[in-house]
């Protein structure tokens, strides 16, 4: 998971050019993550997210740095209680027509998952193809969505040794994804390249 | 000019500096909280504690503010602050208060669901249990305070006997849980265990929502959500099975058939049974769910049909009797949630079950027939976070019908009961480490006009990870239906239970132990051998059990192995039924101890699983002896291994052992009812009806999604 960190910043270019509040709050934010601040970046975020009630953007990150540092964390109480903020976080606001949205809630619930993978997948894994199946819908062409299905596919597949070309093939869809899906609003999130890079690298090993 | 305007609006910029905020963010125990975040709010002006509790940050603003502080885990606070007083703030953040929700008070209940906390198995768990084959029941007699005799296969808790504990699904009570069997065969329970998401299973004092049990419930929940497309299809070395899921995005029906035909298994695997029509069950469930805007919809249907036919040794006579049984069930449970807003919720629910059973023994019919509705009506209300407060209707209604028919006579004989309860009970959280419960049930029926039960449960949290708690009841349970037949005006028997249990739960280990005393009064005895139309009832006996269980369970020492172990200790002597004096009934066993493993072994993408079941002796009467329930049968041992082996994520086969070390245990005697010519009661030994019991399954699941699996199908 750290590696999707790094891929997120790699990806993400911003220049700095004449800056609104936002710009500077959003610019600073992600300054904070890259240097590892992660509790500090995800409070920066939310001050943002209740400055820019109109904009989802913020709170976004701040449900993705959640998510992220559950992935990343081994401890299990805590992993639980960052799915769990981060739960609240994705299920307050009215974002279900948003596939950016149901991808980060998706990849939420898969850290939830990965918790208990024996009884959890029963009740949650139907509850995740929904939700990636959701946001592909919504936007054919946002490469996280494409990604994040085909990956969580990938996991249970090559547990049981059965063939992943047809994941590999959406991931290499996806990787064309990102070079032509351009974000509509500045800072929206554009990661995600870097990992889906290293999963096609890996494909058929 | 505007050059000057310019310079003055520079200067005036200049001059209100910025200015800088700090302080201290605490908790209540004046320890520092780190990654707090503090802001002003609709500002983008904010800071985050350090390690030591401390902040700072600079703003433009001026005045009067509102600082918003957050921080995970914590209660968020908004406090008033006027920028110009610059000194250092002092914030004090509380813990999180606990939902209602998330505290339970552990004594006398045992949960069986996907919540991470307070569980002490999973719903995959009971599947998964080596020697349940998949039946509700067998992997909760793995857990303490609850015990399953080998002939009989229902569930008894702490002392109490099977008739003591009523089944519940979606709080609506199902009056025929268990299938039909031949005398000295277990019974199974109806439902498909994967139904459920949740189990709750009291070791008795249990809620004010329930009554009419003196010893437990078992309440089973399926769950409020929708489920996906899917097929699911079943071969085993006993039947085949059925099963398809229709999702509409806001409604799912699904129908589920099996057949079960015990016919080709005892061809090659000789039971000590001798079938004349080995068991046959066909049944078919459908299960409908809505979701509403703000409420759910779940109904449940079920048709069961079973045959058989067996000859059976009983001593009373030289030849085996020739047994023929035949039963129809069904069942209709339906279920309607609907929040009403104002923080109130209610449910509706309605359950209707037949039992159609007809028994033949030689030239001899008791068939009988059983109708039961329960209508229920309940309101839930939180009133705040700390507060939630139920308050509830029941109405019951059985009628009994038991006939006895021989070449030449019929005899009819019934019963039929209404019974109506209110009830209501509050939650009040004092504070995060205690938490009260205070409940009353008022029951009305025609044998009973007027009975009220007080309940409560106290629970003390010493610390997150520790729980105490005591709880008290009053419970009254009905005479059974072949005393009701006879006399319907019998008072109802009477129980008061005394629960305190310690709850520890961390990382994956649980450690549970529960002490509890029970007296019984008003106990139901009869002056004749067995209950017939002569018989004299009164309300003269009494009892008591009590007890101490343990429970461990460690999913953590070792990677990919999860075992519990439960022991429990029961004392008990009841003075019932045609007892002359006070004894160890012969349903009562001092010892148990039960420990299941479970290993799953990646490279073989297989789930081993073990369970052993120590059962001390039980008492049982030999009328050849003088005195009455003198003697007792020797303990017995069985081990039962099961093999889950996942060929893909569709595609599993399970292996089922049921007693692998082929012990035979003796569950009792029967004797006969008269002495033969030399003066000596004859007797019989109850044993297993087959020494092992071998499953053999393939289950395979067809869906648009490739995760589901059958793992939870048994």
């Amino acid at each position: 998971m750290k590696t999707l960190i790094i891929a997120f910043f790699v990806l993400f270019s911003v220049t700095t050019y004449a800056q609104s509040p936002y710009e500077k709050g959003m610019i600073q934010g992600l300054a904070l993550w890259k240097s590892g601040k992660t509790t500090e970046a995800a409070a920066q975020f939310e001050r943002i997210a209740q400055a820019e009630p109109e904009n989802w953007i913020a709170l976004y990150y701040q449900a993705l740095i959640g998510t992220t540092a559950a992935f990343a964390t081994s401890d299990q109480e805590e992993k639980l209680k960052l799915i769990e903020n981060t739960k609240i976080i994705l299920n307050n606001s009215s974002q279900d027509r948003n596939s950016e949205w149901l991808t980060l809630k998706a990849m939420n619930l898969v850290a939830e998952l990965t918790t208990d993978p024996m009884t959890k997948s029963q009740t949650l894994a139907p509850t995740i193809y929904a939700l990636y199946e959701k946001a592909i819908q919504l936007d054919p062409n946002n490469p996280r969505a494409v990604l994040g299905l085909a990956e969580f596919q990938i996991g249970s597949k090559k547990y049981f040794k059965q063939d992943t070309s047809k994941e590999c093939e959406a991931v290499k869809k996806a990787l064309n994804l990102f070079e032509t899906h351009k974000p509509t609003l500045p800072f929206a999130p554009t990661w995600g390249k870097e990992r889906a890079e290293h999963i096609v690298q890996n494909c058929g090993q | 000019m505007k050059y000057i305007l310019s310079i003055i609006l520079f200067c005036s910029i200049q001059v209100s500096a910025q200015i800088k905020i700090n302080g201290k963010v605490t908790d209540s125990n004046k320890k520092a909280v780190q990654y707090a975040n503090i802001f002003i709010v609709g500002t983008y002006d904010g800071g985050t504690t350090d390690t030591l509790g401390n902040f700072s940050f600079m703003t433009y603003e001026v005045g009067n503010q509102l600082l918003k502080i957050t921080a995970i885990g914590r209660e968020s606070k908004s406090i008033p602050h006027d920028l110009s007083h610059n000194k250092p703030l002092q914030i004090q953040l509380q813990e999180q208060a606990k939902q209602l929700d998330e505290v339970v008070i552990q004594a006398g209940l045992l949960q069986a669901g996907d919540k991470v906390k307070n569980t002490v198995m999973t719903p995959l768990d009971i599947v998964t249990t080596a020697g349940s084959m998949g039946n509700i029941f067998g992997a909760l007699a793995t857990l303490p305070g609850a015990q399953v005799a080998g002939e009989n296969g229902r569930l008894m808790v702490h002392g109490g006997s099977a008739a003591e504990t009523q089944t519940y699904i979606n709080g609506i009570r199902v009056p025929q849980p268990y299938t039909s069997s031949p005398n000295d065969v277990p019974v199974r329970g109806r439902f498909s265990p994967f139904l459920f998401k949740g189990v709750n299973f009291s070791t008795g004092g249990y809620s004010a929502e329930y009554g009419n049990a003196l010893s437990s419930v078992l309440i089973l929940n399926t769950a409020n959500q929708i489920e996906p497309n899917k097929t699911e299809i079943s071969i085993s070395t006993v039947g085949a099975g059925l099963s398809n899921t229709q999702d509409w995005k806001t409604k799912s029906l699904t129908f589920n058939t099996s057949y079960t035909n015990l016919k080709p298994y005892s061809k090659i695997i000789t039971p000590n049974i001798d079938w004349t029509k080995p068991y046959e069950n066909a049944s078919g469930e459908l299960i409908y769910r809505q979701k509403l805007k703000t409420g759910f919809i779940s109904t449940y249907a079920a048709f069961n049909f079973e045959d058989m036919g067996l000859y059976q040794k009983n001593s009373n006579y030289t030849h085996p009797i020739a047994i023929k049984k035949k039963a129809y069930n069904s069942y209709f449970n339906t279920d309607y949630q609907q929040n009403l807003g104002g923080r109130w919720d209610m449910q509706s629910g309605i359950g209707m079950g037949y039992l159609n059973e007809k028994l033949q023994a030689n030239s001899m019919g008791m068939p009988h027939q059983e109708i039961a509705i329960h209508v229920k009506e309940k309101f839930t209300k939180s009133w705040n976070n700390r507060i939630k407060s139920i308050f509830g209707i029941d109405y019951f209604y059985t009628d009994f019908t038991q006939d006895f028919t021989s070449p030449s006579t019929r005899k009819e004989v019934s019963s039929a009961s209404s019974i109506a309860a209110l009830y209501t009970e509050t939650t009040y959280a004092m504070n995060n480490y205690l938490i009260a419960k205070l409940g009353i049930r008022a029951t009305s029926s025609t044998a009973e006009p007027f009975l009220l039960e007080p309940r409560f449960s106290l629970g003390y949290l010493i610390n997150p990870y520790n729980q105490l708690s005591f709880t008290y009841g009053d419970f009254h349970q009905q005479g059974s239906q072949e005393i009701l037949i006879y006399d319907q005006q019998i008072k109802w028997q009477q129980a008061h239970h005394y629960i305190l249990n310690y709850y520890y739960e961390k990382k994956g280990r649980t450690l549970r132990l529960e002490a509890y005393r029970k007296t019984y009064d008003h106990l139901i005895k009869y002056d004749t051998p067995r209950i017939n139309s002569s018989s004299i009832f009164t309300n003269t006996g009494t009892g008591y059990a009590q007890g101490m269980d343990l429970f461990f369970r460690d999913n953590r020492s070792i990677k990919n192995l999860q075992y519990w172990i439960s022991y429990a200790y029961t004392d008990s002597k009841r003075n019932e039924t045609d007892a002359p004096f006070s004894v160890t009934p012969s349903y009562v066993f001092k010892h148990t101890l039960s420990v299941v493993a479970k290993y799953w072994i990646n490279a073989l993408h297989s789930q081993v699983s073990l369970t052993n079941n120590y059962l001390s002796g039980r008492s049982y009467h030999d009328p050849n002896l003088p005195s009455y329930t003198q003697r007792k049968t020797d303990a017995y041992n069985t081990l039962s291994a099961n093999w889950s082996y996942l060929i893909s994520q569709q595609k599993i086969i399970h292996i089922s052992v049921n007693n692998l070390l082929g012990s035979s245990p003796i569950y009792g005697y029967q004797y006969a009812d008269h002495p033969n010519q030399q003066g000596i009661y004859n007797r019989i030994a109850i044993t297993p009806s087959a020494k092992r019991f071998v499953f053999v399954g393939f289950f395979w699941t067809l869906s648009s999604n490739k995760k589901e699996n059958q793992l939870d199908n048994l």
